[in-house]
């Protein structure tokens, strides 16, 4: 699949091309369905799930390692933008193994989409 | 003669959620100010002669409208408050010819993103073609003709 750059990946303002498919997860709380011997089901909430998980795909170039290399510094102080859903307080999980030219995800944990 | 300024600010009506930094934090604003610099010979010498084309061939498709004769009397040619030569501006512009209008404002954008649009008054932060497609298109229409009235309407008009 060829580097796209339809503007719509941004990270921290800057545009970002990407090579696949950019995988969302815009987090929520998750509803937990407890139930109880003689008794109506019991709902608590779960906020582990209350983050968002945004996955891109990159070629590997010495530029984008660069680039994402000052991403994983930064910690969360990282914004992303993905078409209509906007990700704050984003931190890179790790930096993959990266071998020159192939295409490698980069994982980002952040607030849930707003 | 209007005095030559460095940058003008406008306020959009419509405010759009960009990508900002506050002192070294990254988060999202509520983008209610463009800051617009002053175009410079340099860098823009090409484009800007493009646009002169354009927006010219635009005002001549309308011509009637800037005749100083209504019925065969001669019209008082009325000097304009800045306020007004804005307005007048874009109302010619909504105007214009369809195609030779978006055609005008294409360039115009693409002029808007060569160092010329920022999001903070310090001009570090750019204004990225994503975002400047967020603008609602009274709000473009609003800083192109704001531009155009405190940039170029002086040389355009010669």
């Amino acid at each position: 699949m060829a580097i796209l750059d339809y503007g719509d990946l941004l990270i921290n303002g800057t545009v970002i091309k990407y090579d696949g498919k950019v995988k969302i997860e815009k987090g929520s709380i998750t509803r937990v369905a407890n139930p109880q011997i003689s008794g109506e089901v019991v709902y608590t909430t779960d906020i582990t799930t209350n983050r968002s998980k945004i996955t891109i795909p990159i070629r590997v170039t010495p530029e984008s390692n660069d680039q994402f290399d000052d991403l994983y510094n930064n910690g969360d102080n990282n914004t992303i933008s993905f078409r209509d859903a906007n990700f704050s307080r984003c931190a890179m999980e790790m930096i993959p193994e990266r071998e020159d030219q192939a295409v490698v995800e980069y994982i980002f944990f952040g607030n849930p989409a707003v | 003669m209007k005095d030559l300024k460095e940058f003008i600010e406008v306020k959009i009506s419509n405010p759009i959620k960009v990508a900002y930094n506050l002192d070294g934090k990254n988060d999202f604003l509520e983008l209610d100010t463009i800051f617009l610099k002053c175009f410079n010979k340099k860098d823009h010498q090409n484009i800007t002669l493009l646009m002169r084309n354009k927006y010219k061939r635009m005002m001549l498709s309308n011509v009637s409208l800037f005749s100083k004769f209504i019925d065969g009397k001669p019209q008082e040619i009325k000097v304009l408050t800045d306020e007004e030569e804005i307005d007048s501006i874009r109302q010619t512009l909504t105007i214009c010819d369809g195609d030779e209008l978006i055609s005008f404002y294409d360039k115009f954008k693409e002029f808007l993103l060569k160092d010329i649009a920022f999001k903070d008054e310090s001009f570090k932060q750019k204004l990225n073609g994503v975002e400047l497609n967020l603008l609602d298109n009274d709000d473009l229409e609003a800083i192109i003709a704001n531009y155009i009235s405190v940039f170029f309407v002086a040389s355009w008009m010669k």
